[in-house]
């Protein structure tokens, strides 16, 4: 109904399919961690629809960097909770 | 992989695209008129790629979203409507891309006596608008297709893109 | 017929001619349209105080209008075109209102003096005149009708008749939004024939007409078209309610009328004949709908329970409200397709306002720049949710979200701005006076609300409640298709920009309502376009789960539906838009994609209320080309885990469930499903011819069509999958773990052998070009083909295979995948990993903390054990029994 813009899904498979040259000459293992950044950027989407960037892969990357964040704080927080055991 | 020749005001530009390639053609047509100023789109096939602008624009200004406001675009999703853009469309000496112009015109319940004569008040207003500006329309090559034929004699310059490789896979083995 | 009924019958309808001038004060409207040469046939009941309810035709005087617009010589060369046309009309000149124009246009109005002649007329000034502009070129006549009068199906007017018997005045008693209109008793006769005519060809007729019903046999046709011809003629009916009354059984009857040389009265009025419709495919939402051929009667209505989906969904009262509040006749209200519903509304509403209903639509999109479109082409918001199991979930929904934004914010084709769109709602739309779409909006609003209300004070018993609901169900319909209307290209009042902004006030009403949630200590755990699911923060934890306060009426859930209204009240008061609460979960799962369980999916859940309710998005219950088989097993599956209080012990009924499975399973294996729970209904996306590479569906539409039965993009195909291998071993056992001395089936290899020799039966398995393994192509064989299905032929590994996805895919939150299910019930061993145990549950560990499933080093050991996990393996009956299947199960 008069939608000429792809879904933020469609944009960020297409954004994901564009690095499919990159990801093939990856190792194995390196390829699963790049997967695993990219399904982690996939809990954003809605954000980054409502963001409504020109270039919505500046937009995937910051989410990519906000869920390592958020892993980076979990980890923190639980160190702490081991040196508070010792 | 053609490129644009220097387009001027004064003549009506028609380029056959073929599909493969339509994207790679429109997105690059808009990016290079709009990185020198003010261009209009009138879309009329629904394919307006303004992510795949922005990233060709990207490629060549760091002043990507002040480009993006150089591109006016209005979208027409009956052959009705295509009239009432060009007909609404002043006569300025801004570059105009009617993209995808036919893809309206082959709507089945419009009659065709009907579609034809919309064609013509069509072609009329885009002969008004070349007098000023760049006027370029694109769209599919074809076999016995009255309209794209009427577009065809009415242009003053037709370019052709397709693929120069033929389609066949490629085998390791 | 005796002489008493035979005057009673006379009396029951009169002819226009030959009446004195006579009033009725009490008259319902059941139809009116055009008659040649008669103005208006209007049919009414009519409420006599000597002769009781009768129904009357009368015929009204009424000229229409329509309207030329264009360069002043061309209307000139039209206004002569017309003064030589021999149709009696009126000619004028006149400034209207055009409401994508800024100002009234000049028009040429021309007036028609009998209705009937207006079409005719306008398709040949329109072939002589195409460049003009027409305006209500187009309408039909009951809404213009409507405009003038405010006439509606079953109306209650007051009607006067001169010395002709034409109607001299007529006045509207009642309006389209009372609450409880008095409606007169209608006589209805329903007609079906003893079988689905698109299965096998039916022997007989049933009819009924309150406590009357009659058998007759189709064959021989003569007695029978008499018999018929007395039935209508004695019962008369208001309303021919059918069975395929559309697609088959009206053409066929009135075929048989034709070549028998007996007319049948479908027609109450014998001066017209049946008006077609003819079939039609249409794209709408991404879908492909096909409509078949309808038939309409003059006089009384013909529906057709197959054929109008309003019927079928809402009954006869839904129809009739839908009708009573778009003012279109029955027969098409209840065969409407969508947008049909509002535009008529908006046009009546355009008619009672004076403005002009364009015949085309012109009016095309204002310029945007590059940049705005990408704020301004998105639809509603859609979240991700994290995948898991929650516990105490509310969720709140806006209350018809678009409609409401329409009318509140006043958003209107001829109210949105032309600018650039604000980023602050408020700025969008002139508040000064409503626009066409919210006055058309406003009355159906309060309507719908008010009929709301109502429905939450009846009692569960109340015999309104079905009434209430039937008609609520009309409303909502045309308020659903209201907004995508907005946006339809061919919408006479649609306007792109109009429909943007609304889906630009949806995504600010939303986040506003998270803000005000997360404001008051709640998190949001989803979003979708106008609903949230939230939890209040701090009620997960172990101590509200494990040890619930009883009282005397059971369970007191940790969550109540006082604990939210202040934040419903802040979401009201920051939006300005109604928002209820739909339900409170006792718990709610949230599915991922089946491809990566990482990747969340907005729109698959399921969830228990604290009604004991279940809620279902997404999965195959919900899907209609899923066989009833994996549909109720999925359903059961899912009432078993309702009837759990708490989630924490929901693998508690994983034994239960198991066994379940494994009953089905077996019953599959032994035959015992019938054949038509293993129905598969697939659309067919394209025409026949168009497959390149055909689908199930496709391959089962061919074999019909080799037997002579069409069907047509858009349409369903039934079909059963089957074993497209034949000869050698059975192989609807492979993969089953069951070695071929124990096969199930009694038949064996003779039975491969006999479908090998069936014509139309089972498709050759398709062999690849490099001859490797042959393709996993499944056989099927369509439903409705002379020969039924064999049911040795049943593909049973396939069914297997769905059955076991369909109950993975309510399983998964309990950390059960679809391999782990099928190592459960078909390798016939022991459990693998047993159900509860904390490490086959990482999902579980969700309820207890609040925090995202633990990642690998979180070791189990160092969490307490949690009552109502089961730590050790449940004794179960598959443990017992050797391997193989046990013959208990």
């Amino acid at each position: 109904m008069g939608r000429t813009l792809p879904s933020i899904t469609q944009a960020f498979l297409e954004e994901q399919q564009s690095f499919a040259r990159f990801r093939r000459a990856l190792r194995r293992s390196d390829q699963l961690a790049l997967d695993e950044l990219f399904a982690a950027a996939r809990q954003h989407l809605a954000a980054a629809a409502y963001a409504s960037h020109a270039l919505p892969f500046e937009t995937f990357l910051l989410a990519m960097l906000l869920e390592e964040h958020k892993e980076v704080i979990r980890l923190r927080q639980r160190l702490q909770d081991l040196d508070g055991h010792d | 992989m053609q490129t644009l020749p220097d387009l001027h005001a004064g003549k009506l530009y028609l380029a056959l695209v073929s599909r493969p390639l339509r994207r790679r053609i429109a997105n690059a047509a808009i990016a290079h008129l709009a990185l020198r100023g003010a261009v209009r789109v009138l879309d009329g096939g629904n394919h307006f790629d303004a992510h795949g602008i922005a990233r060709a624009l990207r490629l060549k200004t760091y002043r990507l979203t002040a480009t993006l406001e150089h591109i006016q675009v209005s979208r027409a999703f009956t052959c009705y409507q295509v009239i009432t853009l060009l007909s609404e469309t002043p006569l300025t000496a801004t570059p105009t891309l009617a993209l995808d112009l036919l893809t309206t015109f082959y709507d089945q319940s419009v009659p065709r006596p009907e579609r034809r004569r919309l064609l013509e008040i069509c072609l009329q207003e885009l002969m008004r608008l070349c007098q000023r500006a760049v006027v370029l329309v694109t769209a599919l090559p074809g076999q016995d297709d009255p309209l794209l034929e009427r577009l065809e004699v009415t242009a003053d310059q037709t370019l052709r893109f397709e693929l120069e490789e033929p389609q066949a896979p490629l085998r390791l083995f | 017929m005796d002489m008493i009924e035979r005057r009673a019958w006379l009396h029951r309808w009169t002819p226009a001619s030959g009446m004195a001038h006579r009033r009725y004060e009490t008259a319902w409207l059941l139809d009116v349209y055009a008659s040649p040469g008669h103005g208006l046939t209007l049919w009414l009941l009519c409420q006599d105080e000597n002769e009781g309810l009768q129904r009357l035709r009368l015929h009204q005087d009424f000229p229409v209008t329509f309207y030329a617009a264009g360069p002043p010589a061309r209307l000139r060369q039209l206004w002569r075109f017309l003064k030589s046309q021999p149709i009696p009309l009126k000619l004028s000149r006149a400034e209207r209102r055009d409401l994508f124009q800024p100002h009234p246009v000049t028009v040429l109005a021309i007036e028609v003096a009998q209705p009937a002649d207006q079409p005719g007329l306008f398709r040949q000034v329109s072939q002589a005149f195409p460049d003009l502009t027409y305006y209500d070129a187009d309408l039909p006549i009951a809404l213009r009708h409507a405009a003038v009068y405010s006439t509606f199906p079953l109306a209650r007017c007051q009607v006067e008749t001169d010395q002709q018997g034409k109607i001299s005045q007529l006045v509207t008693l009642d309006t389209p939004w009372e609450l409880d209109a008095q409606f007169p008793p209608l006589q209805i006769l329903s007609m079906e024939p003893d079988i689905d005519p698109s299965h096998a060809e039916p022997r007989h007729l049933l009819l009924r007409q309150g406590r009357f019903s009659y058998r007759l046999a189709l064959e021989p046709a003569r007695p029978f078209l008499i018999n018929l011809r007395a039935i209508l003629q004695r019962h008369d009916p208001d309303l021919l309610l059918t069975m395929w009354g559309d697609t088959w059984l009206l053409p066929h009857l009135l075929a048989l009328a034709r070549r028998w040389d007996i007319p049948l009265p479908l027609n109450r009025d014998a001066n017209r004949p049946i008006s077609y419709r003819p079939e039609r495919t249409y794209f709408t939402y991404g879908q492909v709908v096909y409509r078949g051929r309808q038939v309409h009667l003059y006089g009384r209505w013909h529906l057709d329970a197959h054929n109008a989906m309003l019927f079928h969904d809402y009954g006869l009262e839904g129809v009739l409200e839908m009708a009573r509040v778009t003012a279109l006749p029955v027969q098409m209200a209840a065969r409407l397709s969508p947008g049909t519903g509002i535009s008529s509304m908006q046009m009546q509403t355009a008619l009672r306002l004076g403005i002009l209903v364009p015949w085309h639509k012109q009016q095309a999109e204002q310029p945007k720049t590059a940049l705005d479109l990408f704020g301004s082409d998105q639809g509603g918001l859609v979240y991700q949710p994290i995948p898991g199991l929650y516990s105490h979930v509310a969720e709140i929904d806006f209350i018809s979200m678009y409609p409401s934004i329409m009318a509140r914010f006043n958003i209107s084709p001829e109210t949105v701005g032309t600018g650039r769109p604000a980023a602050e709602p408020g700025a969008i739309g002139d508040r000064q006076s409503p626009g066409l779409v919210p006055q058309t909006l406003q009355p159906l609003l309060d309507k719908r609300l008010a009929l709301k209300s109502r429905l939450a004070m009846l009692p569960a018993w109340d015999p309104r409640r079905h009434s209430y609901q039937a008609r609520a169900s009309a409303h909502k319909w045309l308020l659903v298709t209201c907004f995508g209307y907005l946006g339809y290209k061919n919408a006479r009042f649609g306007r792109i920009e109009a429909h943007e902004a609304v889906t630009a006030y949806g995504r600010e009403a939303l986040l506003r309502a998270k803000e005000a949630a997360e404001d008051l200590g709640f998190s949001v755990l989803h979003m979708y376009v106008d609903g949230l699911w939230i939890q209040k923060e701090g009620t997960t934890q172990p101590g509200d789960l494990m040890s619930p306060v009883r009282n005397a009426a059971g369970m007191t859930p940790a969550v109540q539906p006082a604990d939210f209204q202040p934040v419903l009240d802040e979401i009201a008061r920051r939006t300005g838009l109604p928002i209820a609460l739909d339900g409170i979960y006792r718990w709610v799962a949230f599915l991922s994609s089946r491809q990566d369980q990482r990747v969340p999916v907005a729109n698959r859940y399921f969830g228990v209320f604290q009604d004991n309710s279940l809620k279902l998005r997404g999965i195959e219950t919900r899907r209609q080309d899923t066989p009833l088989f994996i549909a109720e097993t999925q359903l059961e599956i899912l009432q078993r885990m309702a009837r759990v209080s708490d989630a924490s012990s929901l693998p508690d009924c994983l034994p239960d469930i198991l066994a379940l499975l494994r009953r089905r399973l077996a019953d599959l294996r032994r035959g015992r499903v019938s054949l038509e729970k293993l129905l598969v209904s697939q659309k067919m996306s394209k025409a026949l011819d168009e497959y390149r590479d055909p689908s199930p569906a496709a391959r089962a539409a061919r074999q019909l069509a080799a037997c002579g039965k069409t069907v047509k993009q858009g349409q369903r195909v039934r079909f059963v999958y089957t074993r497209g291998k034949p000869g050698g071993f059975p192989s609807h056992l492979l993969g089953t773990g069951i070695p071929p001395e124990r096969t199930a089936s009694p038949l064996g290899n003779a039975a491969n052998l006999r479908l090998a020799a069936q014509p139309g039966g089972v498709m050759p398995p398709v062999r690849n070009p490099t001859g490797t393994k042959p393709a996993a192509q499944p056989g099927v064989h369509a439903w409705n083909l002379p020969q039924p299905p064999d049911p040795a032929s049943v593909d049973v590994a396939r069914y297997t295979t769905l059955l076991i996805r369909a109950a993975s895919n309510v399983l998964q939150p309990l950390g059960v995948d679809e391999a782990t299910l099928r190592q459960w019930l078909l390798e016939g061993a022991s459990y693998n990993t047993p159900p509860g145990h904390p490490d086959a549950l990482p999902l579980l560990a969700t309820l207890s903390s609040g925090r995202p499933p633990p990642s690998d080093d979180q070791k189990p050991a160092n969490r307490a054990p949690r009552p109502g996990l089961v730590a050790t393996p449940a004794p179960t009956q598959s443990q017992s029994a050797p391997s193989g299947l046990s013959p208990g199960l």
